[in-house]
Order: C-alpha cells, then sequence, then structure tokens
C-alpha cells in the first residue's frame, strides 16, 4: 500500500505531471522525480528499465500496440493506461506521448506525459460539483481548467469548438499548446506568478486554435481548492475579442477621420479669413470719404453691400471657429481678474450705439459689486450677443431692455430682460441648437449667423456656468447665465 | 510715426500701406519676415505690425530672433494674424511669453487697425513729452 499512500501524499502537495522519455526500444531514458516517486523507485533506479516494468502483465500487449503507433508515428493522446509501482499497486494514468526527432528528422526517443487518472478525475468532479456545472458545459463562453503546471484537464464544448480539437485531444496538453507563439512568455511568467502566489491575474492572450488565424482572448481564471483548502488548479472563461478588437479599430479608424475632419475645418476656415481681410478693408476704405476718392450714391450703395455680406460672412467664419473650438474642447479661457463694474460699461458702451438707433432704454442694475475672476472678453461677447439679439427683437421706441447683476449661491448670475415680442415656449429649448434661428424672415439688423446662441451656450458651460431663458409670448423674454467667480482652468 | 509693415500678402499689405499712408504716417514694407528682421535691426521704428504665418521665416521665427538680441521691446510689435485660432498649432502658447504690444486679429476691419494706430500714437505722444 506504500506507492498507493505515496500517491495520496503527493496529490495533496503537488500537481506535477509525471513525465518519461523513452527510446525506440522502449528503456526509460530519463524521467523525472515525480514519475519515480509515484511508482516507488528513485530517479537512477528507473533509468535503464523498460517500460514493460512499470505496465500491469495484463496491460503488455496495450503497451506494445501503443507504442508502435508511436513509432510509427500516430499521435497517441490521452489514453488511459493502468502503471504499476513497485510494490505492485497499479493507478490509472491519461498517456500522451510526444515526439523528439533527431536532424536526419527520425524518431530518437519519445517525451512522454502522464498525468495521474485520479488528479485529473478530481478536478473534473470539483467542477462537476461546482453549481455552475451547466453555465461552464453550455456556455457560449469558452471555459478550461488546468491544473498547476498549466495541464488541461477540463474544457467545455466550446472550447473545444473554437480550439478545434475534440475533447479528448485537448484533456492533457499543457496550455501553452493552445497559446500563440506571441502570448507563451506572458502564459508562463502569469502562471509563475500565480502557482507562487495563488493570486489569478486576468489578461489578454493570443489562442492558438488548431488551424484557424489566432485570435486574441480575454482570460479571467478562477482558483479551485481541495477540501483541504491546497491550491490544486483554476477554471478559466476565455472570451474571444476579435469582435470587441474589430469595434475599437474601427472606432480609431473613425477617429482618425474626424481628427481630419477637424484640422481640415480649422484649415479651411483659417484660409478663408486672410482674403476677408482686404476685402472688407477696401469696401471700407472705398466707403470712407477722401481716401480713395469720392463714389456716387449707386456705387457708394454697392460698395457698402458688399461690405455688410463680408462682414456677415467674417461672423460666420468667427462664429465656425469659436463653434468648433468649444465642440472640440478647445476653447481656451483667459482667466484674470477684473471689476465687475468695468465689464458692465465695456458691454453697455459697445451695444448702446445699436440701442440708441431704435430709441431703446437700457438700464443696468447692479446687486453685487467688486471683482471675480474669469474671461472678461468671453463674458462680454455672451452678453453683447443676448443684447443684439434683445435689441433686434424689441420694439421701437418703446424698448426696454434691464441688465441685472447678483450673487446666486457661490455663482454670478447674468440676467438680460426685455419687453420684446417673446418667445413661443416650444421654441425655448431650440434656441440654444446650432443655426436655430427664430423668425428668420423678419429683418434683423444685427445679422445674427444662427450660431450666436449656441456659442453663447458653449462659452457660459466652458466657464463652469448654465444659461437659459425665461419667456411669454408678447410679454417679452428674460436671458440669464451664471458664472463661476473664481474662474475655471481651461 | 514710422510704421513697419511686414506681412507676405500683397493685398494686405496694399490695404496697410493705404490706411497707414491715409493716416499721414510714414512706413516701409516687406513680404519677407527675413528681410523685416533685418530692418527692424537697422532702425527703430514706431511700430511693427507683423504677420504670423509667413512662408520660410515666419512672424514667430521674426519674434525669436530678436528677443535673443534684446530687441522685442525696443519698438512696439503688434501681431496682425488670423493663425491665432488655428487649434493646431497652439500658437497662443508659443506667443505666451514673447514682449509684443497686442495682437490684432485678421480679418480686422480698417477702423480697428486705425484705431490700434492711434492707440499706439497716443502712447509714444506721452512717452516723448
Amino acid at each position: 500500500m506504500s506507492g498507493r499512500f505515496e500517491k495520496r501524499i503527493a496529490v495533496r502537495k503537488t500537481l506535477d505531471p509525471m513525465t518519461r522519455s523513452v527510446d525506440l526500444d522502449g528503456r526509460i531514458i530519463d524521467c523525472n522525480d515525480k514519475y519515480a516517486r509515484m511508482l516507488g523507485y528513485m530517479k537512477d533506479e528507473v533509468i535503464g528499465m523498460s517500460i514493460f516494468d512499470h505496465t500491469p502483465e495484463e496491460s503488455h500487449e496495450r503497451l506494445k500496440t501503443i507504442f508502435n503507433q508511436w513509432r510509427r508515428h500516430e499521435s497517441v493522446n490521452n489514453r488511459r493506461f493502468p502503471l504499476i509501482t513497485r510494490s505492485g499497486n497499479v493507478f490509472d494514468v491519461l498517456i500522451t506521448v510526444g515526439d523528439v526527432v533527431g536532424s536526419d528528422g527520425k524518431l530518437v526517443r519519445s517525451r512522454t506525459v502522464l498525468l495521474d487518472y485520479e488528479e485529473v478525475q478530481n478536478l473534473q468532479e470539483l467542477v462537476k460539483l461546482s453549481k455552475y456545472e451547466s453555465l461552464y458545459e453550455h456556455s457560449p463562453e469558452m471555459y478550461r481548467t488546468v491544473n498547476t503546471d498549466g495541464i488541461i484537464v477540463h474544457c467545455n464544448n466550446r472550447y473545444a469548438e473554437k480550439m478545434e480539437y475534440a475533447k479528448s485531444e485537448i484533456i492533457g496538453r499543457n496550455l501553452v499548446e493552445h497559446t500563440a507563439d506571441k502570448s507563451i512568455s506572458d502564459i508562463l511568467i502569469n502562471m509563475a506568478q500565480w502557482r507562487f502566489s495563488g493570486v489569478c491575474h486576468s489578461g489578454e492572450i493570443w489562442m492558438k486554435p488548431k488551424t484557424s488565424k489566432e485570435f486574441l482572448a480575454l482570460v479571467t481564471p478562477t482558483n479551485l481548492y481541495d477540501d483541504e483548502g491546497a491550491l490544486i488548479g483554476r477554471n478559466v472563461v476565455i472570451q474571444d475579442m476579435t469582435k470587441m478588437q474589430e469595434t475599437t479599430q474601427m472606432l480609431e479608424e473613425r477617429r482618425k477621420i474626424d481628427q481630419m475632419k477637424d484640422e481640415f475645418l480649422t484649415g479651411i476656415t483659417h484660409e478663408l479669413k486672410t482674403p476677408l481681410t482686404p476685402i472688407i478693408g477696401f469696401s471700407q476704405a472705398l466707403g470712407k470719404p477722401g481716401m480713395l476718392g469720392d463714389l456716387n450714391k449707386r456705387q457708394a450703395d454697392a460698395v457698402n453691400t458688399i461690405l455688410n455680406n463680408a462682414t456677415h460672412l467674417k461672423q460666420l467664419v468667427t462664429d465656425l471657429l469659436d463653434i468648433h473650438k468649444l465642440e472640440l474642447g478647445r476653447m481656451k479661457f483667459k482667466m484674470a481678474e477684473f471689476d465687475l463694474k468695468d465689464l458692465l460699461n465695456n458691454v453697455t458702451s459697445s451695444i448702446i450705439h445699436a440701442a440708441n438707433e431704435k430709441n431703446i432704454k437700457i438700464k443696468v442694475t447692479s446687486k453685487t459689486r467688486g471683482t471675480i475672476v474669469g474671461d472678461q472678453f468671453r463674458i462680454a461677447e455672451v452678453m453683447t450677443n443676448i443684447l443684439y439679439n434683445a435689441i433686434d427683437f424689441s420694439p421701437n421706441d418703446t424698448g426696454r431692455i434691464e441688465i441685472i447683476v447678483e450673487k446666486e449661491d457661490e455663482m454670478i448670475k447674468f440676467s438680460i430682460k426685455d419687453n420684446g415680442t417673446g418667445i413661443p415656449e416650444d421654441k425655448q429649448s431650440e434656441l440654444f441648437n446650432k443655426f436655430y434661428q427664430i423668425a428668420t424672415s423678419m429683418e434683423r439688423r444685427h445679422g445674427g449667423t444662427g450660431l450666436g446662441l449656441s456659442i453663447c451656450k458653449g462659452l457660459v458651460e466652458g466657464m463652469g456656468g448654465t444659461i437659459g431663458v425665461v419667456s411669454k409670448m408678447g410679454e417679452g423674454s428674460t436671458f440669464h447665465f451664471t458664472i463661476n467667480p473664481r474662474g475655471v482652468e481651461s | 510715426m514710422k510704421i513697419l509693415i511686414i506681412d507676405d500678402n500683397t493685398d494686405i499689405r496694399m490695404l496697410l500701406e493705404m490706411t497707414i499712408n491715409a493716416m499721414g504716417h510714414e512706413f516701409n514694407s516687406t513680404p519677407s519676415g527675413l528681410e523685416g528682421l533685418e530692418m527692424i535691426k537697422g532702425e527703430i521704428y514706431d511700430l511693427v505690425l507683423l504677420d504670423l504665418t509667413m512662408p520660410n521665416f515666419s512672424g514667430l521665427d521674426v519674434l525669436n530672433a530678436l528677443d535673443e538680441e534684446g530687441l522685442c521691446t525696443r519698438q512696439p510689435i503688434v501681431l496682425f494674424t488670423a493663425s491665432l485660432y488655428l487649434s493646431t498649432s497652439d500658437m497662443e502658447e508659443k506667443l505666451m511669453n514673447k514682449e509684443i504690444h497686442s495682437i490684432l486679429s485678421k480679418p480686422s476691419d480698417i477702423d480697428q487697425i486705425m484705431q490700434k494706430i492711434n492707440e499706439i500714437q497716443a502712447e509714444y505722444e506721452s512717452k516723448n513729452k
């Protein structure tokens, strides 16, 4: 019984496979320690013995068959076969025979792996006993179970199908054989770390099916322990990442195209600006008395029309660039401390001319004072934009616009209130969309590009605030936005 | 005042020349950054209008060369450029440390150009009082 006892101890301690190397006469020329120990010998004693010495007599005929198969280069995979120990105990192993071939291509010796059938069964039992057995067996994902040496002791149908082997061809193989060359070192390192620490790391490896192309897989292991808590193997879920890899590649390509489009748009808008400078400049010069000679009325009107349209185009180009920068998150804000009073003065003086033309009164109500940190230029841009809209939509002579600045929670709130036509409720949410213009047919003195409010929204949000509108038809509108008075990082 | 215009675009140069002329100032102009650099080294201008994107020797090259010789602050330099919006160029960052007077972004109308020149003239006059 001593052999059997030795064997049981061995199961507990390690799950190394037994290996032996056999020459063409069936003589054992090498073996590992476990092989010798399991059979109750010292390693030195085993070398030179015949494989028939380790096979029970009743199985000698079968051994001959297997041995001859091997010599004829036929594969021997996971053949269940008995071994006999020195003290006469018989136990089963799964035999897999590999070839060592000389430089002349002729068979020199075998490299035989023998797995203790009981160990394999134990692991398979463990898998079967688990309540996940059904999930394991019928999962659409690949599952395999390996012992601490990386020998595959069990796998599910899906695994066999994807790897293009029969299950019987898989059991007993080292997982390295199913691993693409480029991932072998990864998996060996992973296995070594795992054996040492018991910690399973998931990771990506390239799998090597029998004939199909290698594929990338996400490998997620779970430890298996025996009754006494010793680590005996791991259950591994293997997910084919090909689809995800393709998706990632597609996304990457799409990102590149987007980037090209972005660069094209930025480039083309830039190119558009250069010729605009002389167009606008010379039309202005023609209109200035004394600069390039006087024009008659029709000529002056024509030049003025060129100028108005060129100016509109310039605004459109600038707005497009701003929108583009906001959308790409490339808008840079220049944060600096400034006095709210200066901001309000600058804004009102820039629009007062337009307001005076329509005889519209502007009132400023400042409920908070002092300095804040922010991009004064951009805040002014938002205010002017809203104010020009308010002027455009307010009636001549009776138009009233009020600018209110106040603290709201930790923010500064700007409100611009007009007594204009008002905005229908169902249109209010669309106002801040690109190219949305309410009542486009209405004559707009300040020639909106349809981008103004969407730029305002982008700018305000970029400066950490929110923007909105409250309006009722016939009662005017109030646009309001908030700004973080401590600035934002850009 | 004597103003130097450095811009590779003939039309824009012509516009600037005409405006400056109408304002009664003197000017020199060149389409080449390198030539402009030599002119700044050779003579003290009251204002340099410098384009940023020029072939071979850009406005940034001019600024870098002037910086090395400590000539950036000898006269006010106003950048006249459309490139600040070029998101790929990070021009703003490159200009961060340069001692320029201000930036006039294209497309500017001539009122803005004239306003800028008047602003510099006012500073020039208050300094020379």
